[in-house]
């Protein structure tokens, strides 16, 4: 609501009148161009459409796997999306066959809506498969419409994307008319009712009983829908459909949001000269760091990586990531890390300028858990920063513990998790009792006789693992050696009985 | 060393314990004699599914068979319980009962209360001892079995073994409980082991690889070698396991039970009633009076009866006869049965022994010592009736159906294995169902090949190896379609009872097979769809005639009736109405009845296999060119024109021209049934070659008779049998003859039944001329009907509407009883209709008398308003909506995806123009091309059969808008053109025809898949073997 200055009561009302109409007229005067990417799924696996061998993209909905796309070579041969996988595979068995991803496909899309946001401020994902863009602003800057068409096509083509773009007052509309591969161009409202009526209502993105129902009552395209009483249909369909229909039309106002703009930080630091000290360029860091501190606390942000970037006049720049696992802005973590990282790192020469550079965030939790919460052990917030220490010093995948499975094969009942596994900080549980504390990587074999060890005759003969070539088939028992050590000894029945030593008991 | 070593193992599973055991009872039992046991108990867990297998087995070795079976209790225990007599079997039996009664199907539950419970005395118990036994149990079991307590060890070498064995001494001394020694079997050999891994993993339903330790850590639960053996347990335990061998002394041959003694009056004996109730029927039957070999055939059939002690049997069959027929339910014995004269009399079967050569040896015969097997056909509808009938009458302790096992077939192993093995679900699915309904029993690398897998992948060859090993294993029991068994003792301690998946049926543990092996009297209780519309049928005919047609009043003999037949309009017929049957019906063109039995068996695998067909033929059209040996084996053969046809027919030579008694030739008979599988005709074929030799038969006729033998195998028919069917035939085509509207109007109203879908049905219906109209909200019921006003009409019904039910019709048709409905508002208050009912309606054009056309009355019925107690007439108006009424093509699409057919123009007919542009021909037009010239047709796929017999020829019929194409796909054509033969709705067919007898046959050579012209058409083909 416009405060309004106090005026007469017929001045306040048109006030108030003109304020609505200008709204109103605003809104008239978007403009929406919708890109449609009817291979996204494709580009998003990174697949060559190139090869001549036929492939599919299908999707898994639970047992059901339904072809999502196919390429050129398999629609020669009567392979369509929408059929079963099966059914493809009866029509040509050498088919190649790819897992629909949606997470990449909505990775990729944001990517390429970041990528819109060139051309306007106001850019959504609202539609599968398909960015859009208000450009009614933006026409002042690229002087006409078929003008920033015509870019934003060239760009995409450059990138290899395939792509439809429609053009309408309407958001639903430029979905619609690009999905159907309609590359229309309409500025004025009231011609869009002749064009989409044209149109299939395949391309309606209705629901499937909607769709259904008016197949049923023989309207397939847009103009036999659009000859029924909005009343009508709103009593057999819902007054949701009649909205679809009325922001479809421009009738009523579509809510679109935009995607929001992205943060990112990027601070830096000039040395008076150049500088080899490692101790002062950390110091300077540390300012760097309090600047960043303060970003984050001021929009109520953490993060997790610090990009660095060290020039020197000699050399390429350097950059070095330091990384927490966990969300971060407390400024005595990051200064830790930032430490054993610039400590492990090899400076080669003098550097004239640090940078800092962060644009991955993250909502600031309150009460954060940390990952580590599983391990129950005292002072549990100085073992992450331990482990998170070990982790900058001696990176990720040097970070390793030892879990067990349920394999009776020995060399299989252990399992090394890393750092990074969901499962490194799960409860640990031994699976036999006759399991040696020290399990020899590669068994020993022995040559000589075992007449001098002393055997126990309670063999433990393990048959097992034909399913996946790690066949083995043994008759394990402890022995005791001359100088009393305790030994795990395997027959391998496999191999004419030699013996092997396979670990030591404690 | 070996020689004098002993062992008896007492704790062995199957795969009865679906799903844990991984060898057959066979096997195991093979197996164990082969390794020199002592005895071997199979022990499945909570049941006796597999020990009649087992017992059947040991009779070819000299090994006894121990039954038992084990049982995992509440807390970790764990038990085997090995019966020592007949009292012991029974308690066990009813034990199990008792827990399997206790849960739902396919599984038990059994406490240590209901062990404390049921007192089982006459067993030996062994507690499955391990490192993890809770040692108290030893003085809960030591009260409950006492002496007869054991602990069984297991010794796997799983590392534990000392531990087990110094617990079992320690039990031993301070329980007084002694060791003895068991092998926890779960397979005849260590070969077995994947197999066991991949059914655990099917049990858990998980891969191998994530079984974990639910997997057996090795391969030492198999039946071992006396030696290593003895080299692992310590010898008392080995010889406690022959002690107990030879305490328990039970058979099965011991089990025998006392059939139900009917409900006879005081005054008779069992053999005196039915002797009455005989005599009685002969007087119904024949009231003009019985020949003299009738009366002598009664009482050589009486005396057989009486001395085998089967007379409650029958009386048994008859009082469910008796009470069928109280209630008006059509009912006929088929099988061997209709070899009785007895059953005659008592109106069981309805073959006429003055119309056949009845050999009553084929039903009962001493030297076969079996029991008879009298199989009834009931109206499928309701039959359940009757099985409540007999539930009632003898009690649920008394009755029960006998199981059925349904085993692993190449789909369902594929996909199994598959799925243990971690294969990925679409190429599973891609192999499964790559899977065709007649594909063999085994899967060989060729079909890897097919699809484009590497034959040689070691992976793939393991997969192949597993699917093939687990076919035929058996995955759990169901129940038999009708087979009931019935005692006068309580069932229970008989053979164990469990649920069945169905709610208040119950089966024992014992299938088709078990029974007969041992001897036990079952009655096949079964339905058949024909009966149920023979009855409908004359249900309508008396309905709207005047008098009440009854089977009895159909005149046998009909010339235009078989002159209808002949010409093989039989679509709808029973028995003959197939593809098969259709092409040899013009060719040996029925006359009498007795032709009619010849038909429905000639066209069987059996005399195809035998190379009786031809021959048959040949000599129909010069019968007087038939010689015989001599007037004996023309006695026999004379009505088949000296080509043997029938079982009873070899049974009847073998007796005659080579010298068998009558028990030696149903041996005979029933080799011939089992030689495909298991051989053991050779036996026979000496003697009967010297028998006809002595005879003074000449040698090529006595090799010929042998070599038809051997041809019948086990696809021959039995006279009565086909006899029977025969009864039936003729009159399902007496009343199609006269009476088609009322017969087609009964078929629908009975589906799903017969050869053909209800499409076809009503298009042989229309070119017979009769009226087919469509389902009307003003007029239809639930079932179709036939006015009153004019016979030569049906009323479809809504039971022909896809997802309509008979609750919805019934709504309608009550509300319409009191006032017909005026409008659609009117329709939907006054039934109560649901919206969903009212779209179904709608799409079905069932509305169009309140709405109009289709469309119109569904958009309608979704804006119905339905009147509310406050707002009883509408308060929406609106006006009318623009909708375009259907094309012609349309209409039937739509009807097609509503009911599966339409009465509309035949859908290939809108593509005429299109296929005469190309040439091809009509299904009418396809007679006026000469013999052995090219041409083509095509046609809605509604068939595809692949016979046993025919060595991979597929033959397809398709339909047109003027009738139906057979076509002959042979195996060549079948693999290069396997997609568009399997998967197309709509076919081209490019062949050659063929000519004979006014029977035409298209030889495919070329395929043409068109079903994307018809692409939103939803038919169905019905596939056969």
């Amino acid at each position: 609501m416009t405060n309004i200055a106090p005026l007469q009561q017929d001045q306040k009302q048109l006030s108030f009148s003109i304020e609505r109409k200008e709204k109103t007229e605003n809104f008239h005067r978007t403009l929406w161009l919708c890109i449609y990417f009817p291979k996204l799924a494709v580009h998003s696996l990174e697949i060559s459409e190139g090869q001549s061998n036929p492939f599919v993209v299908f999707e898994a909905e639970t047992q059901k796997r339904t072809i999502h796309y196919a390429s050129t070579a398999a629609q020669q041969l009567g392979i369509e999306a929408g059929m079963d996988l099966s059914q493809a595979y009866i029509l040509c068995e050498q088919i190649r066959t790819y897992q629909r991803d949606q997470k990449k496909e909505q990775a990729l899309l944001k990517l390429l809506a970041d990528w819109a946001t060139q051309f306007s401020s106001c850019v959504s994902v609202k539609y599968s498969s398909s960015i859009l863009i208000e450009i009614r602003g933006s026409i002042k800057l690229f002087k006409e419409i078929y003008r920033l068409q015509k870019n934003i096509t060239r760009q995409l083509q450059e990138k290899n994307y395939l792509s439809s773009i429609a053009i309408s007052p309407t958001p639903l509309a430029s979905f619609i008319f690009s999905k159907a591969s309609k590359n229309v161009v309409i500025e004025d409202k009231n011609l869009l009712r002749a064009e989409l009526g044209q149109l299939e209502l395949q391309y309606f993105s209705l629901d499937h009983k909607s769709l259904e129902k008016l197949h049923n009552i023989g309207v397939q395209k847009g103009y036999e829908l659009f000859r029924l009483s909005p009343a009508s249909l709103a009593r057999r369909f819902g007054n949701g459909f009649c909205r679809y229909l009325n922001e479809l039309l421009g009738i009523t106002h579509e809510n679109i949001v935009s995607i929001p703009a992205r943060n990112s930080f990027y601070d830096f630091y000039e040395f008076q000269k150049d500088q080899e000290s490692l101790e002062i360029i950390l110091m300077h860091t540390d300012i760097l760091l309090k600047n960043l501190v303060r970003f984050l606390i001021q929009r109520d942000l953490s993060t997790r990586e610090l990009n660095f970037t060290i020039y020197s006049s000699n050399e390429e720049e350097l950059s070095i990531v330091v990384s927490s696992n966990i969300q971060c802005r407390d400024k005595k973590i990051w200064k830790n890390l930032i430490k054993e990282k610039f400590y492990s790192t090899l400076f080669k020469n003098s550097a004239y300028k640090i940078s800092l550079h962060v644009n991955t965030f993250e909502t600031h939790s309150y009460n954060n858990e940390d990952v580590l919460q599983n391990i129950r052990r005292k002072n549990s917030s100085d073992w992450n920063s331990t482990l998170d220490q070990l982790k900058a010093r001696l990176g990720e995948k040097s970070i390793t513990t030892l879990d067990s499975t349920e394999d009776y094969r020995p060399e299989y009942s252990f399992i090394k998790r890393t750092y990074t596994d969901k499962q490194f900080f799960k409860k640990k549980f031994l699976s036999s009792p006759h399991r040696p504390v020290w399990l020899l990587e590669t068994p020993l074999r022995i040559n000589n006789s075992i007449d001098n060890l002393q055997k126990s005759h309670n063999i433990e003969r393990i048959v097992d693992g034909w399913w996946d070539s790690n066949f083995i088939q043994r008759d394990y028992f402890i022995a005791k050696s001359k100088d009393h050590n305790l030994l795990w000894i395997y027959a391998d029945i496999k191999n004419q009985g030699q013996y092997f030593v396979h670990g030591y008991f404690a | 060393m070996t020689q004098s070593l002993k062992y008896a193992e007492l704790h062995c599973i199957s795969n009865y314990s679906f799903l844990r055991g991984a060898s057959h009872p066979e096997e195991l039992v093979q197996h164990a004699a082969k390794l020199g046991y002592e005895a071997i108990a199979i022990t499945d867990e909570c049941s006796f599914a597999g020990v009649v297998k087992a017992h059947i087995e040991t009779k070819k070795y000299a090994i006894k068979l121990i039954i038992g079976s084990e049982f995992f209790i509440e807390d970790n225990l764990h038990l085997v319980l090995l019966a020592k007599n007949i009292a012991g079997y029974a308690e066990l039996c009813s034990l199990i009962t008792i827990s399997r009664r206790n849960s739902q199907k396919g599984q038990y539950n059994i406490t240590r209360k209901i062990l404390h419970e049921n007192k089982i005395e006459n067993c030996y118990a062994l507690w499955i001892f391990n490192d993890r036994s809770n040692l108290l149990d030893g003085v809960f079991l030591k009260n409950l079995f006492g002496n007869y307590l054991r602990t069984g060890i297991c010794l796997p070498l799983a590392g534990k073994d000392k531990k087990i064995l110094k617990l079992a001494k320690y039990i031993s001394t301070y329980f007084s409980i002694p060791a003895c020694a068991c092998g926890n079997v779960h397979m005849h050999t260590q070969s077995r082991k994947p197999l066991q891994d991949v059914i655990s993993a099917i049990r858990f339903n998980t891969t191998v690889a994530q079984l974990g330790f639910k997997r057996l850590s090795n391969n030492e639960y198999y039946l071992r070698p006396l030696a290593t053996l003895n080299r692992i347990y310590p010898q008392p335990l080995l010889e406690e396991t022959i002690k107990i061998a030879a305490a328990c002394d039970f058979s099965l041959d011991e089990v025998k039970y006392q059939y139900p003694v009917e409900f006879i009056p005081k005054q008779y004996t069992p053999i005196e009633w039915l002797s009455k109730l005989v005599h009685q029927g002969m007087q119904t039957r024949w009231p003009q009076g019985v020949k003299a070999k009738i009366h002598a055939d009664i009482g050589k059939e009486l005396a057989l009866i009486k001395e085998m002690q089967y007379e409650s049997y029958f009386l048994t069959v008859y009082d469910i006869v008796c009470f069928a027929r109280s209630r008006g339910i059509l009912c006929q014995g088929r099988g061997s049965a209709a070899n009785s004269v007895v059953c005659y009399c008592l109106g069981i079967t309805n073959v006429n022994p003055n119309d056949m050569d009845l050999l009553f040896e084929r039903f009962i015969s001493k030297e076969r010592n079996e029991p008879p097997d009298i199989d009834v056909d009931f109206e499928h509808e309701r039959r359940e009736e009757v099985i409540q009938h007999i539930y009632e009458k003898y009690g649920r302790e008394h009755a029960a159906l006998a199981a059925t096992v349904i085993t692993y077939r190449p789909k369902s192993a594929i996909r199994d294995v598959g799925k243990a093995l971690g294969l990925p679900a679409d190429q599973i699915d891609r192999l499964a169902k790559s899977i065709r309904w007649w594909d063999h029993k085994k899967i060989t690398g060729e079909y890897l090949q097919e699809l484009g897998l590497p034959e040689n992948n070691l992976y793939l060859k393991q997969f192949l190896y597993l699917v093939n090993l687990i076919i035929h294993f058996p995955r759990h029991l169901s129940q038999h379609v009708g087979g009931f068994i019935i005692s006068q003792d309580n069932l229970s301690r008989l053979v164990p009872i469990e649920n069945a998946a169905m709610p208040d049926r119950t089966i024992i543990q014992w299938d088709k097979e078990d029974l007969e092996a041992l001897g036990l009297l079952k009655i096949d209780v079964l339905a058949l769809g024909m009966l149920t519309a023979i009855r409908k049928t004359l249900a309508y005919i008396s309905k709207y005639s005047e008098y009440t047609l009854t089977i009895a009043d159909i005149p046998t003999g009909d010339t235009q009736v078989y002159d209808a037949i002949s010409k093989a309009d039989t679509i709808g017929v029973f028995q003959i109405e197939s593809r098969a049957q259709m092409s040899m019906l013009p060719r040996l063109r029925p006359q009498n009845y007795y032709d009619l039995v010849i038909q429905i068996a000639i066209v069987r695998p059996g005399p195809i296999q035998g190379e009786m067909v031809h021959p048959y033929l040949t000599r129909r059209k010069n019968p007087a060119k038939v010689t015989y040996p001599n007037k004996q084996i023309k006695k026999v053969l004379n009505r088949t024109l000296g080509v043997p046809i029938f079982q009873e027919q070899v049974m009847k030579l073998a007796i005659i021209a080579a010298g068998f008694t009558p028990g030696e030739a149903d041996q005979l008979r029933r080799s011939m049934a089992a030689w495909n599988r298991k051989g053991g005709l050779e036996k026979f074929e000496q003697k009967l070659l010297d028998g006809m030799h002595a005879r003074g038969y000449s040698e090529e006729f006595a090799h010929r008779v042998f070599k038809q033998i051997k041809g019948f195998g086990e696809y021959g028919f039995p006279e009565s049998h086909s006899a029977s069917f025969a009864l039936l035939a003729y009159i399902s085509a007496w009343l199609k003859y006269y009476h088609h509207a009322a017969f087609t109007c009964a078929l629908l109203n009975s589906q799903p039944m017969g050869f053909y879908a209800p499409a076809q049905l009503i298009q042989d219906a229309k070119k017979h001329g009769v009226k087919i109209l469509p389902v009307d909200i003003l007029h239809s019921e639930y079932d179709c009907k036939v006015p009153a006003s004019d016979t030569s009409t049906i009323r479809l019904g809504f039971r022909v509407i896809k997802g309509c039910s008979k609750n919805t019709a019934d709504k309608i048709y009550a509300a319409r009883e009191q006032v017909s409905f005026k409008s659609l508002e009117d329709l939907v208050n006054r039934a109560s209709l649901s919206g969903s009912e009212l779209e179904l309606l709608a799409t079905a054009n069932a509305l169009k008398p309140l709405a109009g056309h289709r469309r119109r009355a569904y958009w309608e019925s979704m804006g119905i308003e339905r009147a509310m107690p406050l707002f009883p007439t509408p308060t929406f108006t609106e006006g009318v909506a623009m909708l375009t009424k259907p094309a012609c093509t349309q209409e039937v699409l739509a009807d097609y995806k509503v009911n599966g057919f339409t009465l509309g123009p035949h859908p290939v007919s809108f593509l005429r123009k299109r296929l005469a542009k190309k040439h091809i021909h009509t299904a009418s037009s396809l007679h006026t091309v000469p013999n052995n010239m090219m041409a083509k047709a095509a046609g809605l796929v509604i068939g595809r059969q692949r016979p046993g017999t025919a060595s991979g020829v597929i033959f397809v019929t398709l339909e047109d808008e003027t009738g139906h194409v057979n076509a002959i796909v042979w195996p060549g054509l079948v693999q290069a053109q396997r997609k568009a033969l399997l998967k197309s709705k709509f076919l081209c067919i490019s062949g050659i025809v063929q000519h004979e007898s006014s029977v035409l046959h298209l030889i495919a050579h070329r395929l043409k898949d068109y079903s994307h012209w018809l692409d939103p058409l939803q038919t169905k083909s019905r596939d056969f073997h």
